[in-house]
């Protein structure tokens, strides 16, 4: 099974290392999406459809948090697993995130295997619907 | 009020980092006068009730390494070069991540603002560390300079009659 990936961070450094965590970690992507903002994300999301979104929260134009509150409001894209992918250590920043929709919470510098984990957790086969 | 961190504390939490995210060895240096050279400095607000800038800088040989070891690239290609500020500005908000932490708390929410990253002289350079309220210099394993400083901003409420 590979997955389609969207990676939303305003840098290209992250966008690349979030993206190369995930060719380490095993994870079978059948295209690696990037947005800069979380508007850009949106644009991606309500044309495509992605198995799971990794996102920054301070972003310019939109930020992880409006992406999160847009999608919540938008039928087809709530369902859309999100990984907020953070600097941020703050156990209340996690929180907010997580119940504004986030499925789980990374925090930045990150190993390949948090992500496997998380991947893992989030798309077990038959709980989301993965692009052969 | 915030827990103001120490020099050493800032120092121990930048060799963590370019350690852990950056694969590059370094150790806490004296603050001499920099030589002219090429700087990149990334630098952000950290803004919880009060205002502190953090500012990273690094010569640009080292940001383009910084970028080649984040990246997985050679220091020498094309990437690693135009790379080399964003690079420079994301291990700047890693540091921001941790202090936020460690100033004000877990169980608040600090906002951390976008960083900027601009080259820098020198000598513009020694005249922003010098005024900083806490500053360190590191020095790395291949003998660049490393500084991170931070410094209070005034707030809106400071400028009010």
């Amino acid at each position: 099974m590979s997955y389609r990936v969207l990676i939303v961070d305003d840098s290209a450094v992250v966008r690349h290392m979030v993206s190369r965590a995930l060719s380490i970690s095993g994870i079978e992507t059948s295209s690696v999406l990037e947005a800069g903002n979380g508007q850009e994300a949106l644009d991606i999301l309500r044309k495509t459809w992605v198995d799971i979104v990794f996102a920054d929260i301070n972003m310019p134009v939109m930020t992880g948090a409006e992406l999160l509150e847009t999608m919540a409001r938008e039928g087809m894209l709530a369902t859309t697993p999100v990984v907020i992918v953070s600097s941020e250590h703050g156990e209340k920043r996690a929180q907010e995130m997580k119940q504004m929709g986030a499925r789980a919470y990374l925090v930045k510098p990150f190993r390949p295997e948090a992500i496997k984990q998380v991947c893992g957790e989030i798309l077990r086969p038959g709980k989301e619907t993965p692009h052969e | 009020m915030s827990d103001k961190p120490t020099r050493e504390r800032l120092g121990s939490l930048l060799i963590e980092l370019l350690e852990g995210a950056a694969f590059v060895f370094a150790e806490v240096s004296d603050d001499k006068p920099w030589a002219e050279g090429d700087l990149l400095c990334a630098r952000l607000v950290l803004e919880h009730g009060e205002r502190v800038e953090l500012a990273l800088c690094v010569p640009g040989e080292l940001a383009r390494t910084l970028a080649a070891n984040l990246l997985a690239l050679e220091p020498e290609s094309e990437e690693a070069k135009t790379s080399a500020g964003d690079a420079v500005g994301e291990l700047a908000n890693m540091i921001a991540g941790t202090l936020a932490v460690e100033m004000f708390g877990a169980d608040v929410v600090c906002k951390i603002g976008v960083p900027r990253v601009a080259p820098e002289t020198g000598v513009e350079h020694d005249g922003h560390f010098g005024r900083a309220r806490t500053r360190v210099s590191l020095r790395t394993e291949d003998g660049h300079r490393v500084d991170a400083s931070l410094s209070d901003v005034a707030t809106e409420a400071d400028s009010l009659p």
